[in-house]
Order: structure tokens, then C-alpha cells, then sequence
């Protein structure tokens, strides 16, 4: 059932066909067998049997013809006759013969047949010749008779010789009866008299008797004698009745088995009937066996077809349906009844079904979430906006407009968050650049809105507004009393330090008065020394400050360090170990290096403070991400604790508990490296360690000039052209940080009105693809025409290929891949000549 | 203040009287006449053009900003400019194209090194000045510079001042007295004083590391200020 199950309803269809196709054609074969055979079998029947029949009866009439005509041969005398019946006979028998001639159970009595005709044929031929010999004696007989009776009858003769006459008579009288005798025992008896007649007279006889009696003698033993003769008769007689019994006799046993031989005949017709029947029978059985087990395999096969196939099928569109009506529960099994069309049916229906479910269930979830989504849209209490990628605005929340205090019209077009912040009261206080994120806005009345903007992958961007005027308003408090309460901080320390100093000062100073000329060199190196203590303070108060004096140049970081590195040696104790891992190729920052110098020896003293025992510090400078150099310094001390990180860049600030150190180290430092537009980031654990990452901008321009020079670099007149608001402004806002007077275009007729009109221009900026299709070559061909000296730059966010053959001649056309960067773009500038 | 010829005449801007008063005596007793102004306004009044040889302008008048008178001057008059300021990052603007002023010191500033400084802003315009006598026994000298013990001045080949402070000094004084010689950590600090501990835990360091850039050529390739690993530092006159 198992191996059933896994066949095909195609295989199977297909079996069934050929397993009815089969049987049909084994039941003509087996008909058409058995008509063959049948017509066989009475072909056969007709020749062979009813010739035998018709042989067998054609023996038995001749048979009896034989019979019938064999006493007739013995009642016919003239031998002539006689001879032409006993041929006629024996052709008779010839004929049996040939009938005969297959059967050998005929050839014995054919032959005894042939016998006794020849017997009879032999005993009756001579007795034509004896009858006439016995007539004759007969005749003779009678005669004498006569004659012996008229003498003994005479009176007139003597009584001696009539008694021999009487005597004679007698005599005569015996040869008489034996002449007549009819049957063999009679004969003898009258021969016995004859002769005993014949001694009595003999003696006796007279003269007159000689002559009759010799004629006796005489006739007696005419031819061979009357008692022969009439013996022979008798037995020729005998021996033809006895020939014609045998030949009766065999004449009956050839009817006999000419009967036998029909009845024979008989048996094996009904046999072959019987047979015929049998096997007719045996047909008719076949056949409606064949055909009761066609008619099954038919049965089965629409039965399958009708139940199995079409009422799975049926099942199945039910199921669909149900399916498709949305109800997915139903009663198709789950589990996989066969491995055939239906099986794989059923499997692919449950995928079907289960991937409906899914759906159904995502959907479900996609409604939820849609719900969620929408609830908290519309609920949220921030404003939220979403854009499309061409910026335009593609739904909003009701709050959006309510914080923006913008009135909503509903059957306004879709505005762009620019034109929308526009309309309301609100103007941007702070760049998302500054803020970390989001940009804020403000109006009149002090209201602050933040604005978030996430952009989405496909372009479009979120945009989340929230009122954080009460926010912003405890934030500032809260900043201002910390400030508050630094500057309370710094100050009591600074005058605490100064105090110290001044006092120092004044008392050396009143020593000073009344000091001789010996001690006056001395008292004045006290005072000295004060007032450097004095200077150096201050020094350190501008660094946190930020606002110390500074000398940046292009500094090969690792060099620098490098070159103190046997000075941070010999300032760390020896249980320190210090490691350098610093690159061979240079580093370049824009630094004072003296203050760089001093800030690492700092970081490095601290982290050897940091180290109770032995340790070691690790110092490395790498490039990071956008080539700007990065100071590393890594101790194995013993770290900070997030309290003490948190406050460890904070003016006078000391977590050492000898009281050594102003203070100020790490927060000159970090205002140094401010200054110097880097960062500085600490990474410490306890018990582990301390890492202090500086790092500084790359440099942004080729110039090793000095900050007199860098001020005189690159200004001039610059025209941005770009349609698009946000790569304008970050155009504009790069060019003005390089220090260009820059003028900017927001069209093509702009730019082109720019050209024409602004009196100074050094630098010509414009996008490739412009408002309506213009092109940005337009507006440097058109440069070229007005400001032949001007130097030409296109940006495009696309790679820039070909050019206009107007364009090929100019010297110095820069191509810029957006976005705008700083050094793309201070690459492309070279010094006005 | 009776101007002599033949000394270099300084413009005095500064609003804190004192201040005026120490610069005029630090001035007269290096050699200039100095002419001390209050404001803006008393600087005008000295004439047009003023008869001044330099303007030494406090960064910071009352109610002005020296950069006005910086500027003014600029425009107007071929008058060298010395800025003085309490704070370092408006450096950039003080000689920036603008105010275009010649130097500018810190304050607090090291007399001597402001009067080397107008020294030499008044040499590039000219003005040479008798330097003050320099008695050759008492020069330390090595590679191209030169210690006056005298004046306690470090002089270029040129014989131009190069600035030290104090400490940078009396540093590099106790070097050069003791040449080639490996001078052990403690011993500097000895030297030195512990009265700068408080604020000198690093400054030994810090101030070998200044001097370095002020007398070495290449400072992270020093030739005289060297170090003895886990011994000390050492000093050699001769560049080798």
C-alpha cells in the first residue's frame, strides 16, 4: 500500500488501461484459440469419423452380402454357376479385404472367411459328376428290382428259383436304399445288408439268376462304387454346410466389428463433442472471468478516478475557496497521504495555505504595527513629518504644525520643510553641525523648537519637532549656575594662587626696603621667581581658557614626539616602561608644537603618577579615518573611576591626594588641543589603566605657511551656483571658512546676472546639472567669455566626463564629486597669481 | 622727557597708569625716549603725523580697543607697531592683515624680552640702536649662539636677543657653566629651587623642552641639550 501510495495517478490511470487492454486481448486471444479449435476438431470429426462410420457400415453390408450369398452358392449344382457365384463370393471378399486393409483386427477373420469359401468352393465343385454316377446306379437299381420282383412274383417258375428271385429282390431293394440313403449311418446300414444279401445269395445262385445277378454286381460297383460315391456325397455334403457355417460365423464377426467400429465412431464423436463443450466451456468461464475482471479494473479506475483524483481535486478547489474566503482553517490532512500528483497536491496546497497564513499573520502584524504606528503618529507629542526624496513633505502629524504655531490648510499643496519652517515664526538659532544632530529654532517669543531629521535609505528623511522651550530654558539655568559655580571655583583658586604670589611679592618687597645690598640680589630672585610662578599661571589659566597664544605649524607629529622621547624617559621613574609605536611616514597636523610638547610630557607624567610599581606607557600616533593625526597614550596605572573621568578635564581638578599638581594639566591640555580644533577623548578603568586619545584635523591645504600667510591664502571673490539650497549653503559655508567673499547663485539666471554684474570675481563654482535643465558648462563658458582670469571649478554628484570643446583651453577646470568637502576643494585652488 | 635725538621715540598706549609709568622707566633705561599716552585720543594729540618712532599700544584701553589705534595708524602712517595683550588668541587679528601690527608680547611680558623685541622691529624699520656694550669675557658661546652672563641675554649669530624667560635662562646658564657633563634630574631641581615645586612638578621638562626649541636647529634632533638615559642631562658647547 505503501509502495502503492508512492506511485503516480498518472502510473497508476495508465497500469489500469494497460492491465483492461490486456485482458481484453487475452480474452480474443483465448477465443479466438478456442474457435480455431473447435472448427479444428469438427473438420476432423467430419473427415475422419463419418468415413470410418460410412467404411464400417459398407463392411458390415458386405459382410452380409457374403453371408447371404454363401448358401446360395451351396443350393447351385451346375459347377459353371457354381463357379461364377464362388468368384462373385471371393470378389466380395476381396473388397472386404480392401475395406479392411488398415485394420488388423479384420485380417484374421478375412482369412478364415477366405477359407471356408474355398472349403465350400472345394466340396461342392465334384458333386455334379457323383449325382449323375448315383442317378445312374439308381436308375439300374430300379430296373433289376423290377425285374427280380416279376420272376419271384411268376408261379410258373420253381419255387427254388422264385425264392432266389425274392432274394435278388431284396438285394436290389438294399442297393436301392443305400442309393437313397440321406445320411451316413442309413448308408452303412443298407450296405451292411447289401452285403450280407450278397453271401447268402452267392452260393445258391442258378444259371438263370447268373445273368441278374452279375448285372447287380456290375451296377454296384459302377465308377467307384455306390457306397463310395454316396459316401463322399454325404460328406461333401457335410463339409459345404460346415464351410457355410464358418463363413456365417465370420460374416457375423465382421458385422460385428463394423459395428463396433461405428459404435467406436459414436464414442469418439460424443467425445469429441464433450471435449468441444468442455472447452467451449472452459472459454466461457475464461471469458467472463477476463471480462468480470475488466469490467473490476474499469470499475476501479473510475471509481479511483471519480473518488480519489476528482474528489481530491474537489477538496483541494474547496479548500481554495475556503482559502481565498479568507477562512484557512480546514480539513485537508496535513500530513502527506502519498507521494503521487494528489500527494504533491495536498503538500502544495498546505505550503500554500501556510504561506496565506503568514501573509495573513504579517498582514496582521503590518496592521497592528500601522495602528501602532498611526497612534503614536498622531499622538506623539512631538511633531513628526516625513519627506519624499525630492524634499517635499509627504505626511505630517497634526502636532508638527501646532509646535510650528503654523495654521494647517488642508487643501494646501505639499510644501518643502524649508518653505513650511518659513511660514512660521520660527528662524534657526543653531546648525545641526553645532547642536549634535538636531538643528533649533526660535522665535520672538522664546519659544525653542528642536528639529531632528533621520534620512531614510530611500532618500526621503524623518522629521521630528519638538518643543523644548521649558527644556531649554532649565538647561540654560542649569548651565548657567554650573558655570557659575566653576567660575566661583577657578576664581577662588586663582586668587588663592595669586594671593600667594602677590603675597610673596609684597614680602620680599618689604624685605626689600630695608634689605642690604647683599641680600637685595636675593630677595629680588625671590620676587622673580614669584613673578614667573605668576606668568606661569596665567599661562596655564589662557590654555584652559583657550585662549592662549598659539603657533601652529604643520608638525610631523611622530617626529615631535620622537624627538622628546629621551626626555619623557629621563622625567619618568625607571619602573616605568615607556614604548613608542610610532609610524615611519609622517604625520602631519597643524599644531604648536612646543604646546604639543608640553601637553604630551603632562599626559605622560600623569599617566607615570598613574603608575604606583611598575608599568609601562604606550605612546602611538596613527592616521585615523579622515587622515587626521591621532596621539595615543596608554598607562597600566591605575586608572579613574567614571566619577573621577567625568570631572578629570574640569579646571583644578585633582584626584591626587598629595595635593601635588594645580590641577590644571588635563584641562590645559584638553583646552589646548580645543584650541587647536582637535579632540581629546580618556578611556580609563580601575586597576587597568588610562587611555587618552588626541586627535587633530587633517591639514586642509598644502600651505606650510604660517597663520599670517594662511590669512592671505585663498581670498577672494568666489560665485557659487547650484540649485539645489543644501549643497549651495555647504558650498558657501566651505568657501567663506576659507576665507572667500563668496556671492551665491540658487539659478542659472542668477548665475548668469552674476557674471555679468558683480565687479570682482577670482572663483567661478557651479553645479553641472542647473534649474530647467540648464548646464553648468553654460555658466563656465559664460565665465570664460566674461572672466577670462577666473578660475573654473564643476561639481556634480555623478562622475564629470567629457566637456565642452569651448572649455578644452581653459587652463585650470576643476572637477568636484559631491558631496563639496574642504579639501576637495582647496585642492583644486591654486594661488592667485 | 626730554627726547634725544638720537634715541628711538616710543608711543606709550596703555589706560593703567602704572603700567605707563613702569614702561616709561623700563624704556628710558634701555635707551628710548618714551612718550606715554592714556587713550586713543592722546595719541592723536601727539601730532599729525605723530613724531614717533613706535607705538607700543596695550591691546586693551578703556572703553577702546587698541586695534583702533592700531589700525588708524596703519592706514595712515609708516609707524612700526607694537601690541601688548592679555591674551593669546587675538594674536592672529593683532597682526593680521587689518591691523597689520610688527610684534606683539603676552602679558605678563619679560621686560627684557620686550625690549629686545623693539629692538628689533625698530631694526627692520631702520632705526638702528646702539646695543648696550657687551664685554666679550664674560660670553658663553656654543654652536652659533652666545650667553651674555652679563645682561643674562641669549644672543643669535646677529647678535639678536633671543628671548628666554627667567627660568629658561638661569636653565641654560647652570648648563653652559657646566659642558659636557651629565647633570642628574635632582641636581636641576636643586638648582632651580624647590619654590617652584607647586607649580614646577613638570617644569624642569617643560622648560628643557622650550629650550630646546629656542637653541636647537632641529629641536627633536638636539645637538647640545642631550639626555643620558636614566641618568641625566647633558650639555655640550660644541655642536658635534
Amino acid at each position: 500500500m505503501f509502495a502503492l501510495s508512492s506511485l503516480s495517478v498518472r502510473f497508476r490511470l495508465s497500469a489500469a488501461i494497460a492491465v483492461m487492454f490486456a485482458l481484453i486481448l487475452l480474452v480474443s486471444v483465448i477465443g479466438l484459440r478456442v474457435l480455431n479449435r473447435t472448427e479444428l476438431w469438427m473438420n476432423v470429426l467430419h473427415q475422419d469419423t463419418l468415413s470410418e462410420v460410412s467404411d464400417a457400415l459398407d463392411l458390415s453390408r458386405r459382410a452380409a452380402d457374403l453371408a447371404t450369398s454363401a448358401p446360395f452358392l451351396y443350393a447351385l449344382f451346375p459347377p459353371f454357376q457354381l463357379e461364377q457365384e464362388a468368384q462373385n463370393v471371393r470378389e466380395n471378399l476381396r473388397l472386404i479385404e480392401a475395406h479392411a486393409a488398415s485394420d488388423p483386427a479384420l485380417d484374421l477373420p478375412l482369412a478364415r472367411l477366405s477359407l471356408a469359401i474355398e472349403d465350400l468352393t472345394t466340396a461342392l465343385v465334384p458333386q455334379t459328376a457323383r449325382k449323375a454316377d448315383l442317378t445312374a446306379i439308381d436308375r439300374d437299381m430300379l430296373r433289376l428290382n423290377q425285374r427280380a420282383r416279376r420272376h419271384a412274383g411268376d408261379g410258373s417258375l420253381p419255387l427254388a428259383e422264385r425264392e432266389i428271385w425274392a432274394e435278388l429282390q431284396q438285394l436290389t431293394a438294399s442297393a436301392l436304399g443305400a442309393g437313397r440313403a440321406e445320411a451316413l449311418i442309413e448308408l452303412g446300414e443298407f450296405a451292411r445288408r447289401y452285403r450280407v444279401l450278397r453271401e447268402q445269395i452267392t452260393p445258391r445262385i442258378q444259371p438263370v439268376h447268373q445273368q441278374t445277378f452279375a448285372e447287380i454286381q456290375q451296377a454296384v460297383a459302377r465308377s467307384a462304387g455306390l457306397f463310395v460315391l454316396k459316401h463322399n456325397e454325404l460328406a461333401a455334403r457335410l463339409d459345404a454346410e460346415n464351410a457355410l457355417f464358418r463363413i456365417r460365423q465370420e460374416a457375423g464377426r465382421i458385422s460385428t466389428f463394423a459395428e463396433e467400429k461405428v459404435t467406436q465412431a459414436e464414442a469418439r464423436l460424443s467425445q469429441a463433442r464433450a471435449e468441444t463443450s468442455s472447452n467451449l466451456g472452459i472459454a466461457k468461464k475464461s471469458f467472463l472471468i477476463f471480462t468480470a475482471m475488466s469490467l473490476l479494473v474499469a470499475v476501479t479506475s473510475s471509481l479511483y478516478v471519480s473518488r480519489y483524483v476528482a474528489g481530491n481535486l474537489r477538496r483541494i478547489a474547496n479548500a481554495m475557496r475556503t482559502l481565498a474566503a479568507g477562512d484557512h482553517s480546514n480539513d485537508l490532512p496535513r500530513a502527506r497521504a502519498s507521494d503521487d500528483e494528489i500527494g504533491q497536491l495536498f503538500a502544495a496546497f498546505q505550503v500554500f495555505r501556510d504561506n496565506a497564513r503568514k501573509l495573513d499573520r504579517r498582514t496582521g502584524e503590518i496592521r497592528r504595527q500601522n495602528a501602532l504606528f498611526s497612534r503614536v503618529f498622531r499622538n506623539i507629542q512631538d511633531g513628526v513629518a516625513i519627506t519624499s526624496v525630492d524634499g517635499q513633505i509627504e505626511a505630517e502629524n497634526e502636532n508638527f504644525r501646532k509646535l510650528l504655531r503654523v495654521t494647517s490648510e488642508k487643501s494646501a499643496p505639499p510644501l518643502r520643510m524649508d518653505d513650511l519652517i518659513a511660514r512660521s515664526a520660527f528662524t534657526r538659532q543653531a546648525t545641526a553641525h553645532e547642536r549634535g544632530g538636531f538643528e533649533e529654532y526660535a522665535d520672538a517669543s522664546g519659544h525653542v523648537l528642536e528639529l531632528r531629521h533621520s534620512p531614510l535609505p530611500d532618500g526621503g528623511a524623518v522629521w521630528l519637532l519638538s518643543e523644548t522651550t521649558e527644556r531649554k530654558r532649565i538647561d540654560e539655568r542649569l548651565e548657567e549656575i554650573r558655570r557659575v559655580e566653576t567660575l566661583g571655583k577657578v576664581t577662588g583658586e586663582v586668587a588663592h594662587d595669586f594671593g600667594n604670589i602677590l603675597s610673596s611679592i609684597s614680602g620680599n618687597m618689604h624685605l626689600l626696603s630695608t634689605a642690604t645690598e647683599e641680600n637685595a640680589s636675593r630677595v629680588r630672585e625671590r620676587i622673580g621667581a614669584a613673578l614667573d610662578l605668576g606668568v606661569s599661571l596665567t599661562e596655564r589659566l589662557l590654555a584652559f581658557a583657550r585662549k592662549q597664544h598659539l603657533e601652529p605649524q604643520v608638525t610631523d607629529v611622530a617626529q615631535l614626539i620622537e624627538g622628546m622621547a629621551d626626555l619623557l624617559e629621563i622625567a619618568l621613574p625607571e619602573s616605568v616602561a615607556l614604548h613608542f609605536d610610532l609610524p615611519v611616514d609622517p604625520v602631519l597636523a597643524k599644531v604648536d608644537p612646543g604646546q604639543l610638547e608640553s601637553a604630551i610630557l603632562n599626559l605622560c607624567v600623569n599617566a607615570g603618577q598613574a603608575i604606583s610599581e611598575a608599568g609601562s606607557i604606550h605612546i602611538a600616533v596613527t592616521r585615523d579615518a579622515t587622515d587626521g593625526a591621532c596621539i595615543s597614550i596608554r598607562d597600566t596605572g591605575c586608572g579613574m573611576a567614571p566619577e573621577v573621568l567625568q570631572h578629570a578635564t574640569e579646571p583644578f581638578f585633582t584626584h591626587r591626594s598629595d595635593g601635588n599638581g594645580t590641577g590644571l594639566g588635563l584641562s590645559m591640555v584638553d583646552g589646548f588641543v580645543h584650541q587647536s580644533g582637535g579632540q581629546m577623548s580618556l578611556s580609563s578603568q580601575e586597576n587597568i589603566g588610562t587611555e587618552i586619545r588626541l586627535s587633530f584635523p587633517p591639514l586642509t591645504g598644502h600651505t606650510e605657511a604660517g597663520p599670517l600667510a594662511q590669512a592671505r591664502n585663498g581670498s577672494g571673490h568666489a560665485l557659487v551656483v547650484d540649485d539645489d539650497p543644501g549643497h549651495l549653503r555647504s558650498t558657501v559655508e566651505i568657501l567663506t571658512q576659507l576665507g572667500w567673499a563668496v556671492h551665491q547663485a540658487p539659478t542659472y539666471n542668477d548665475g548668469a546676472q552674476a557674471l555679468r554684474t558683480l565687479p570682482l570675481l577670482d572663483l567661478v563654482v557651479s553645479d553641472l546639472n542647473l534649474d530647467h535643465g540648464a548646464s553648468g558648462w553654460e555658466i563656465l563658458e559664460l565665465a570664460k567669455d566674461k572672466r577670462p582670469d577666473c578660475q573654473l571649478i564643476v561639481m556634480s554628484t555623478r562622475r564629470i566626463t567629457g566637456m565642452p570643446a569651448t572649455l578644452q583651453d581653459v587652463a585650470h577646470l576643476g572637477r568636484i564629486e559631491k558631496p563639496m568637502t574642504t579639501a576637495k576643494i582647496k585642492d583644486l585652488l591654486h594661488p592667485q597669481a | 622727557m626730554q627726547a634725544d635725538k638720537s634715541e628711538p621715540l616710543i608711543a606709550i598706549v596703555d589706560d593703567d597708569p602704572n603700567m605707563r609709568e613702569t614702561l616709561s622707566a623700563l624704556m628710558r633705561d634701555s635707551g628710548f625716549a618714551p612718550i606715554c599716552c592714556a587713550d586713543i585720543a592722546g595719541f592723536h594729540a601727539l601730532g599729525d603725523p605723530p613724531p614717533v618712532d613706535l607705538a607700543l599700544i596695550d591691546l586693551r584701553l578703556r572703553g577702546e580697543s587698541g586695534l583702533t589705534l592700531a589700525i588708524h595708524i596703519r592706514e595712515r602712517y609708516e609707524i612700526p607697531i607694537v601690541m601688548l595683550t592679555g591674551v593669546g588668541d587675538e594674536i592672529d587679528k593683532i597682526i593680521g592683515l587689518e591691523t597689520g601690527a610688527d610684534d606683539y608680547l603676552i602679558k605678563p611680558f619679560n621686560p627684557r624680552e620686550l625690549v629686545a623685541r623693539i629692538r628689533a622691529v625698530l631694526r627692520r624699520y631702520g632705526h638702528g640702536t646702539a646695543r648696550p656694550s657687551v664685554s666679550p669675557g664674560q660670553d658663553i658661546a656654543f654652536g652659533t649662539l652666545r650667553i651674555d652672563v652679563q645682561s643674562r641675554r641669549l644672543l643669535d649669530a646677529e647678535g639678536e636677543e633671543i628671548p628666554l624667560t627667567n627660568a629658561e635662562y638661569r636653565l641654560l646658564e647652570y648648563f653652559a657653566k657646566n659642558p659636557d657633563r651629565v647633570i642628574p634630574r635632582p641636581e636641576l631641581l636643586e638648582e632651580l629651587g624647590s619654590d617652584m615645586q607647586r607649580y614646577v612638578d613638570r617644569t624642569i621638562d617643560v622648560l628643557i623642552l622650550r629650550l630646546r626649541r629656542k637653541i636647537e636647529k632641529v629641536p627633536s634632533k638636539p645637538v647640545h641639550l642631550q639626555t643620558r638615559r636614566a641618568q641625566g642631562y647633558i650639555f655640550h658647547l660644541a655642536a658635534t
